[in-house]
């Protein structure tokens, strides 16, 4: 029994590794730009949907309905206003800047905060469910939940409609695209915003399930980094997996040894299939 | 030139210091089949590159359909009716033919018809509709040629310009590819401009022939009058 409640643990945790990586995927298979600041962002996201449920006194999910179109018009115009520029010049000047924006990001909140821990209070944020003679927390089950929906909008999104077909388009062949009738440029910022987008809603779930500081950006730009390797390059279903393997890695290890055995993971995934589980 | 739908005027694109072509002028007349040939790195490609934007030029002009398209991007260009089919087809490898083919109906003008225009593409093409869920990665030179030119055909162009789509293919299957593509210029009045190393074979589908040779149009005139010793001076300068 206490196997199959690991698992479960596991399996919940790890929806929401796969939408901390699934925006990081996003922006480096689309716009080749390695997103250095997507940490920042989930946790601009963390505090957006804190702050607003504290001061609004409502439950942390709705404030979602404020985040999510706030940081996708943030993505789209910083990628518009700067990404776009900076990736002119190449990747590195565009990875610095991506740096540069993390370090901003950091700092504003340290000034606008302080260094304080915070926590997105609800009401169910220590109730269990019983399914099945396995106790499962009702707040993993609901961060599931939000995050599986996420994934799978946006998955529902690139394959079925003419704005995800031309973002995978221009993944593959941004010339081709443009030939097609793309404006890829538009299509770049279409995609930062919404892995702006997929940010605010893992922001609102890290902040929700743990203590979050200005400075804990880092901790998810890797996390969204092993899972982006370990799922390989563009592919939502690897994502996905990848963040149930992360999950499950870290609840078996637990505090001592989750992310030991995490990257150990990612040096077998990248020895053996460097590109990923379900890479091609 | 006042009734052409693709006119080019002492068009000049230069990579670096280098020209690639140098004031190059032709005109594609509605509904017609246009070659254009010449040897290696007489600028063939550039100047349709050029013509679908994908090159800024250094001087000349670009008319379609009378209006000035020099400088305009891309899907700006795909967006008032002309196509680039590109050198090697340039599909997306990732992508199921079928949104392969939804993409070629991105801009407004294709979208309108979409589900019509997919249908006859594969009228056109029965092989990728066996095909249509599988990556166009995973294609046969042939058909990943024929997602592209179905692609093109998608957009509803007024006129589409093919870079050597017999590249790499074999004698049947280009064969094959040019009877379609004439198809369509019969019944949906397509105008065609097809880049072609085979002389013969260009000579053979155009009502109008174009040759270049250093950058420059050194030749044009109907197809079926061009004599064999002056494309010949005019294809190799000499």
């Amino acid at each position: 029994m206490e196997i199959v409640q690991l698992v479960v643990n596991g399996v919940l945790l790890g929806g929401m590794y796969a939408l901390l990586g699934v925006g990081m995927a996003m922006i480096f298979g689309i716009v080749g730009l390695t997103n250095l600041a997507h940490g920042e962002f989930v946790i601009v996201g963390a505090y957006a949907s804190t702050l607003l449920a504290q001061g609004m006194g409502v439950d942390p999910i709705l404030t979602l309905c404020v985040t999510v179109p706030m940081m996708f018009l943030i993505g789209a115009g910083l990628q518009y206003a700067l990404f776009n520029r900076a990736m002119r010049r190449g990747a590195e000047p565009a990875l610095l800047v991506t740096f540069g924006v993390s370090i901003i990001l950091q700092d504003a909140l340290l000034l606008l905060f302080s260094a304080d821990a915070r926590h997105a209070e609800t009401a169910y944020g220590l109730a269990t469910v019983r399914i099945a003679g396995i106790d499962v927390s009702a707040l993993n089950l609901v961060l599931f939940g939000i995050s599986v929906c996420s994934v799978l909008l946006l998955s529902l999104f690139l394959s079925g409609t003419y704005a995800g077909r031309a973002i995978r388009a221009v993944s593959d062949d941004g010339r081709a695209a443009s030939l097609s009738g793309v404006n890829v440029r538009r299509i770049y910022a279409l995609a930062m915003g919404i892995a702006l987008a997929t940010a605010a809603v893992a922001g609102l779930c890290v902040g929700m399930k743990w203590t979050f500081y200005p400075s804990s950006g880092g901790r998810y730009l890797l996390i969204a980094f092993i899972v982006v390797v370990i799922g390989g390059m563009g592919s939502i279903p690897g994502t996905l997996l990848a963040g149930m393997v992360f999950g499950l890695a870290q609840v078996i290890g637990g505090a001592n040894y989750g992310l030991l055995i995490s990257y150990l993971l990612l040096l077998i995934v990248l020895t053996f299939r460097p590109k990923g589980l379900l890479g091609k | 030139m006042h009734d052409a739908l693709l006119s080019i005027e002492g068009l000049t694109v230069c990579y670096g210091d280098f020209p690639a072509v140098s004031s190059a002028s032709l005109s594609v007349a509605a509904e017609g089949v246009s070659a254009l040939i010449g040897a290696n790195g007489a600028g063939k490609t550039t100047l349709l590159e050029a013509a679908a934007g994908l090159h800024r030029p250094k001087a000349g002009k670009i008319f379609f359909q009378g209006e000035d398209i020099t400088g305009l991007p891309p899907e700006e260009i795909v967006r008032r009716g002309l196509c680039l089919v590109p050198q090697g087809g340039r599909c997306f490898p990732r992508m199921s033919v079928e949104d392969n083919l939804l993409m070629g109906s991105y801009s407004p003008r294709g979208r309108k018809n979409a589900r019509q225009s997919l249908e006859r593409v594969y009228a056109l093409f029965p092989a990728l509709m066996q095909k249509r869920k599988a990556p166009a990665g995973s294609l046969s030179g042939g058909q990943r040629q024929m997602t592209a030119i179905g692609r093109a055909f998608m957009a509803d162009p007024k006129c589409i310009l093919f870079d050597e789509i017999s590249l790499g293919l074999a004698p049947v299957v280009i064969h094959d590819l040019y009877e379609r593509i004439q198809t369509v210029n019969a019944e949906e009045k397509t105008a065609i401009l097809l880049v072609e190393q085979d002389t013969e074979k260009a000579l053979v589908l155009s009502d109008t022939c174009f040759v270049m040779l250093k950058g420059s149009v050194t030749l044009s005139g109907p197809s079926g009058k061009l004599r064999p010793e002056d494309i010949r001076s005019a294809y190799f300068g000499i």
